[in-house]
């Protein structure tokens, strides 16, 4: 691609093959990018050493454990300086927000629970009190991390309540 | 107070027919892709500072939809207008109405267009990115964090770089691309059966004579064949991406098309068992039958016409362009 196409922040024909293209590069792309760091060797007994890598001069200590790391073992996370067991403890605990990447939504599925089933009527006899259940368990827990109204937990709430309603009904009706 | 909000939502979104849902949102230090997927949400973060490129490249299946939707919608006013029987009327009028809301939602949206995200270890379709007005207006927000994050990048960077990427790139590929040929006349074959195929059913569609019948049944068996031929070669030559969708494409149409035979094949078969040991007396009812006379068979001819013609002009088309 040439470069005459490239950052104009407009459509333009690629002279390569025609087709209608716009490309924004930025310096990341052709910038070098600093070398990794592996960590300092020892030079004398008196040092501190990484937790990791006792042979290593520690740099940095980890904010949530306290251990000492070398420049190789840290892991800068949210402007924090974290070792990789810190993190992984954090990612599968769902501490580190910034490291999370699947969510359950309860109130879609809660949601779903109360309607799909109306289709065929007879199983919200099971299903209401499900959806039920879920909407009043899951009402607290988080649910995306993108900005999100408890609108499906009340229409779940209402749906759900509705047909426990009509089923008392039905059984009332019976029963008499 | 009010605290600033940690998302902030860009504009566009796609949901796709297994019911997935993509869009994307924008924070302090990273865009957030997410896709929703049977009640669970997945993220995908791109930090401003490790953004590469974006590219936008211009798609032709807007047109496509328009071409296809329009086309339907003008046969299932035919269909509707031609036909005396009310419950055809009723569904011809529906279904043309259905077809004209789609295609004014294509034009309203505007051409389509693929988006891409690179980092240096991962190249990302933005699949909420679908119509070329949004992604262009989310691509200038994004462009200004970003910049604002990596710093910008001069004239002089950018001609250096790609200049020396350039020439390494072009003594690679030089001589293993030259050695490919550049058009394959199977295709051009496979577009030009598929329009015959489509105005020989459309001349059928309103007068059914034995002789077009029998064309028609030819240039279905030959745009078959070639449609092979063609699938096999598109992997051997220097052919534009869009004509090798369009050439699977067909192949979808042309499944559809033998499907649709097969079945009224064997309802004539169920209906007159004893045409069963008479293979032309068959072929003379299947012939004799009116698309007009059946909502079905409406339906069926609509999907031949407007398959055939849709396919072999758009792949005519795009051949001359490429």
């Amino acid at each position: 691609m040439p470069a005459s196409v490239i950052n104009t922040s407009r459509l333009e024909a690629c002279l390569s093959c025609g087709v209608t293209i716009r490309a924004d590069v930025f310096p990341n792309l052709i910038r070098k990018r600093p070398a990794v760091q592996t960590g300092e060797l020892l030079q004398t007994d008196n040092e501190a050493s990484c937790f990791y890598h006792p042979r290593k001069k520690a740099a940095v200590p980890c904010s949530v454990c306290g251990r000492f790391l070398c420049s190789l073992c840290e892991v800068e996370l949210d402007g924090r300086s974290m070792c990789l067991t810190c993190v992984e403890s954090g990612k599968n605990k769902r501490k580190i927000k910034s490291l999370e990447n699947k969510r359950t939504l309860y109130d879609t599925k809660a949601l779903s629970v109360a309607i799909v089933p109306m289709i065929f009527v007879y199983p919200t006899i099971i299903t209401a009190p499900i959806a039920l259940f879920m909407s009043l368990w899951y009402w607290k827990k988080s649910s995306s991390i993108i900005p999100r109204t408890k609108i499906r937990f009340i229409i779940a709430i209402i749906l759900s309540l509705s047909q426990i309603t009509g089923w008392l009904f039905v059984l009332w009706f019976f029963i008499r | 107070m009010k605290t600033p909000k940690e998302y902030i939502r860009l504009p566009g979104k796609h949901k796709d027919l297994m019911g997935n849902y993509f869009h994307l949102w924008r924070a302090k230090d990273h865009l957030l892709s997410v896709s929703y997927r049977f009640g669970d949400e997945y993220y995908k973060r791109f930090y401003y500072k490790d953004i590469q490129t974006i590219i936008i490249r211009k798609t032709a299946i807007g047109k496509v939809q328009n071409g296809i939707m329009g086309g339907m919608t003008v046969l299932f006013g035919i269909m509707a207008f031609f036909t005396g029987d009310v419950g055809a009327l009723i569904f011809g009028i529906l279904a043309s109405a259905t077809t004209l809301l789609l295609f004014i939602n294509i034009i309203f949206h505007g051409p389509t267009c693929e988006c891409y995200i690179q980092t240096a270890v991962q190249k990302e379709k933005l699949k909420s990115l679908k119509f070329l007005k949004r992604a262009v207006k989310v691509t200038d927000i994004i462009k200004k964090l970003i910049e604002q994050a990596q710093g910008a990048i001069s004239d002089q960077e950018l001609n250096t770089a790609f200049k020396a990427t350039a020439s390494k790139e072009t003594t690679v590929n030089k001589d293993e691309i030259s050695s490919l040929p550049l058009h394959s006349n199977i295709h051009l074959a496979l577009f030009i059966l598929l329009l015959l195929l489509g105005l020989c059913v459309a001349y059928n569609f309103f007068h059914q004579t034995l002789v077009v019948s029998f064309v028609e049944l030819l240039l279905s068996l030959g745009a078959s064949i070639v449609m092979v031929m063609a699938l096999v070669r598109q992997y051997q030559i220097r052919i534009a991406r869009n004509i090798r969708v369009i050439t699977w494409v067909i192949l979808g149409y042309i499944c559809g098309y033998l499907a649709c035979g097969y079945a009224l094949f064997i309802f004539l078969l169920i209906k007159n068992p004893k045409l069963a040991n008479n293979q032309w007396e068959l072929f003379k009812t299947m012939a004799a039958l009116s698309p007009l006379s059946h909502p079905l068979l409406t339906g069926i001819g609509i999907f031949t016409i407007s398959g055939a013609l849709i396919c072999g002009i758009s792949g005519l088309f795009l051949l001359k362009r490429s």
